[in-house]
């Protein structure tokens, strides 16, 4: 095979991963981008195979993916029955009856150059009672269903905010996928049902589809999903197996009607053998329960599942097994595999689609000259196999920092060894609030903290750089802090009236309206 | 010589930079001259022009050498900072040129005097500085100076192998990295291994009876900043850098860096790095490693754009140059 520049590229597989990478290809290298880079982007996809539509809930990282493209956001809102979400909540998970939020954006104001979190910590260990909630402007409009975009304009206390989206997956791989062809990209309908590859090199050399059609190309994207037809099957990449530490490996999925105005925020709730998702769209909420078969079967995960429904059901429960992992090699020969051929995390902090974005903004950056690429091969795989571990960690602190012993599932997962580096980051955490980020890691000290204080592993001292400013001033900083946030959620308007005016679901009067 | 972190460092401890310029203590400088094998290599802080849309400059230089072949000038050439530096001194008039154009800048330094003024500083904030007077932090009959903890910021030091060579913290003492052979030839280095160190101390510092998590925190964070340190080292002085293998078991993440970036223009960045990637790509530059290929994303500028932005940019290289020697 001749070792020819990229000219055609062609994504096996649609859904949101396919759709997210077509959409991004055709619009920075296709033949209608800017300068006319010329490649030619093909998406094989077959209406018969059903998606998985990894992930409805999003982190603020989105919001770059989006504005590359640029998506008008409340457009993108409105075809995807969108909301806006600004944390997570989690209960159930330190201990059954307790609750806490992981808020995207900041929590409270540095004083002095010194963390925030330091000055709050001594604070705690001298009685107050005021938890990192009361410092989080996230948190506090999350509770209050309130919601505001930030705007330069704004000031820096709403300036603090970050925000993501729930919205509905097949909705989002549909308006993708009209930006894609917009922008030239190229539509197949059929089958998958053989990969050709070339006999010296092994690269791949066409898709062989359904009614004898044969699509060659250059570079070849899998999105296949679980199967990883191309990367797996053809290219033989080994799967890393992670299920020692995250033993979740199957989930099942419903959704159900809305009751009342969907909130700002996703719901995480600890069950026996793993933990039930709840996300509100505008026109029905998404629920699902990630679980470890050893410990429940799908049957019982079904009527779990469905006794806590907010509403009446609105499809039928949709079973998928996984494991958790990712493979050895996320860019083997000429074939990249993004979403869930790449690797599986469970969803419980929303990086599925991160993921899948990280994937692509690492192909654009060492995008491949010719179809064999060893050097570009070898760093893309190297740097997405630190996005993965590094969102490993960061699930594994939800399980291990824990003290339910009401169930076996939660018995195992309290007692497990973890990574050694994720030892030294928590110790240093819950010794004195010291956070370091390693790499380029997705989570940063807000994240890590909010979880470690929710579940009971946060921070036991302070540094002693905290004790620079005397008490009455500490105290008095941070009761004014508290008086900022709670006046601007005051000020803020509710979730639903936002959504109602800028991003409602409906028909052009209200897109004019919002324009 | 300080890095272009003075700015910050300074106004954390409250040092202005115009009183340290006024008062001979400190030089602007905008690129510096890095030994190496093959003769010194002017390593400007600040890149030599913006990235376009995401898309570092040298591989929009790279296409358009594609186009013009020889008659195109060198990448370096259209550098701001070379093209100024040695020219910026106090009151200079291309003094604003550099304030205005927001180039990165480091500073010469007066060693004794600036050493003078950070005395002051400590001693404004309470430090003891004079060991004969300091009661009970006397030297012991060994001539240690007793304390809860020591740092050792010279050059004579008590052992403890290659760790404390990289700099550590264990058993009440703390090693800078500063007096590795490679942090006093690299021009900034010593300086910031040592603003470094200060920050990462305050930053972990901890009661010395339950501090092992800070220690060892402390302690791998060191090392890593000194294999950046190393890499680049090695990268300079290597007789043949392209060539060489051994890059691949004693430094990795270097010969990860040549690999990419022979193949394909990219730098990338590792945890801890000392160097920014315009230094990298001096550094590389100027040992003759060149990228194989641009980035294909450079192709999104039309090409008459591509042209126009490079004349433009050799345009204002030679005015700065006149200005320079008129001065």
């Amino acid at each position: 095979m001749k070792d020819a520049n990229i000219k055609r590229i062609v994504i096996a597989g649609g859904g949101t991963a396919g759709w997210m990478m077509a959409a991004a290809l055709s619009k920075v290298l296709g033949a209608k981008g800017a300068g006319g880079a010329g490649i030619e982007v093909t998406l094989v996809e077959s209406e018969a195979i059903g998606t998985v539509g990894v992930g409805e809930a999003t982190i603020p990282a989105i919001m770059k993916f989006n504005a590359q493209l640029g998506i008008d956001e409340h457009e993108f809102m409105r075809a995807t029955q969108a909301t806006y979400k600004l944390g997570i909540e989690f209960r159930d998970w330190g201990a059954i009856g307790e609750s806490y939020f992981h808020p995207f954006g900041r929590i409270g104001f540095d004083l002095e150059g010194i963390d925030f979190h330091q000055f709050w910590a001594r604070l705690k260990h001298l009685g107050d009672s005021n938890g990192l909630d009361a410092y989080s402007l996230n948190t506090r409009a999350a509770y209050a269903s309130k919601f505001v975009r930030p705007e330069p304009a704004h000031g820096q206390v709403i300036n603090q905010m970050g925000y993501a989206f729930h919205f509905d997956a097949s909705l989002y791989a549909a308006f993708l996928r009209r930006f894609a062809e917009g922008h030239g990209a190229h539509r197949i309908e059929g089958r998958i049902e053989h990969v050709e590859q070339d006999g010296e090199t092994g690269l791949v050399r066409a898709l062989k589809l359904d009614r004898d059609r044969t699509i060659e190309g250059d570079l070849f994207i899998d999105c296949t999903g679980f199967r990883g037809l191309l990367i797996g099957q053809a290219m033989g990449a080994d799967y890393h197996d992670w299920s020692h530490w995250l033993p979740c490996n199957r989930a099942v999925a419903i959704a159900c009607e809305r009751a009342g105005d969907p909130v700002p925020y996703t719901r995480s709730t600890a069950r026996e053998a793993g933990w039930q998702w709840r996300i509100p769209l505008q026109h029905r909420t998404g629920n699902g329960y990630v679980y470890c078969d050893d410990f429940l079967t799908p049957e019982k995960a079904e009527a779990v599942l469905l006794d806590n429904l907010d509403g009446a059901p609105v499809s039928n429960p949709n079973h998928l097994r996984f494991q958790t992992g990712h493979r050895a090699q996320f860019w083997a020969g000429n074939c990249v595999a993004i979403g869930l051929s790449s690797g599986f995390l469970e969803p419980l902090e929303s990086t599925s689609i991160h993921l899948i974005q990280m994937g692509i903004a690492k192909l654009i950056a060492l995008f491949p000259g010719t179809r064999d690429a060893p050097v570009e091969r070898a760093e893309y795989n190297r740097l997405m196999e630190d996005d993965f571990r590094h969102v490993r960690d960061f699930l594994i602190l939800h399980y291990k920092a824990t003290s339910r012993k009401d169930a076996p599932f939660w018995d195992q997962v309290r007692m497990m060894e973890i990574p050694d580096t994720l030892t030294q980051k928590i110790e240093l955490l819950r010794s004195r609030g010291r956070f370091f980020k390693y790499d380029a890691e997705l989570f940063d000290l807000t994240s890590w903290l909010a979880v470690a204080e929710g579940q009971g592993w946060g921070p036991q001292g302070h540094s002693p750089a905290a004790d620079r400013l005397s008490e009455s001033n500490v105290r008095q900083s941070l009761a004014n802090m508290r008086s900022v946030y709670a006046k601007t959620i005051d000020a803020m308007p509710s979730h639903q009236a936002y959504l109602d005016k800028y991003c409602k679901a409906a028909g052009e009067t209200l897109r004019a309206d919002a324009a | 010589m300080a890095r272009p972190d003075h700015m910050r460092f300074h106004a954390e401890i409250g040092l202005p930079l115009e009183a340290l310029i006024k008062s001979g203590t400190a030089q602007p400088v905008l690129a510096p001259r890095f030994p190496s094998a093959s003769g010194p290599i002017s390593v400007p802080f600040a890149p030599v022009a913006a990235p376009h849309e995401g898309v570092e400059f040298h591989h929009f230089w790279l296409r358009h050498r594609a186009i013009a072949g020889d008659e195109a000038s060198d990448l370096f050439d259209l550098s701001p900072a070379i093209a100024l530096d040695h020219s910026v001194g106090a009151g200079a008039p291309l003094w604003d040129a550099v304030l205005k154009g927001g180039l990165a800048f480091g500073l010469r330094l007066e060693r004794g005097r600036y050493a003078g003024a950070l005395l002051q500083l400590a001693q404004r904030a309470g430090a003891l500085v004079d060991a004969g007077k300091a009661g009970d932090h006397a030297p012991d009959e060994h001539g240690d100076l007793a304390g809860d903890l020591v740092i050792e910021c010279g050059p004579e030091r008590s052992g403890g192998g290659a760790q404390a060579e990289a700099g550590a913290w264990s058993n009440g003492r703390l090693t800078l990295p500063c007096t590795l052979p490679c942090t006093s030839t690299l021009p900034g280095a010593e300086w910031q291994v040592c603003v470094n160190a200060a920050r990462r101390f305050v930053g972990l510092s901890a009661p010395l009876a339950n501090s092992a998590n800070e220690q060892r925190e402390y302690t791998r964070l060191a090392q890593q900043e000194a294999q950046r340190i190393a890499d680049m080292d090695a990268l300079l002085q290597e007789s043949d850098p392209l060539a060489s293998h051994t890059f691949a078991s004693t430094h990795p993440a270097l010969a990860r860096k040549l690999a990419l970036f022979a193949a394909c223009g990219r730098i990338p960045t590792e945890d801890f790095e000392v160097f920014t990637p315009p230094e990298w790509l001096a550094a590389m530059w100027g040992r003759g490693v060149r990228p194989r290929r641009y980035d294909r994303m450079a192709n999104r500028m039309p090409q008459q754009q591509l042209i126009e932005w490079l004349a433009s940019l050799k345009r204002q290289r030679d005015a700065l140059t006149r200005a320079r020697e008129t001065v």
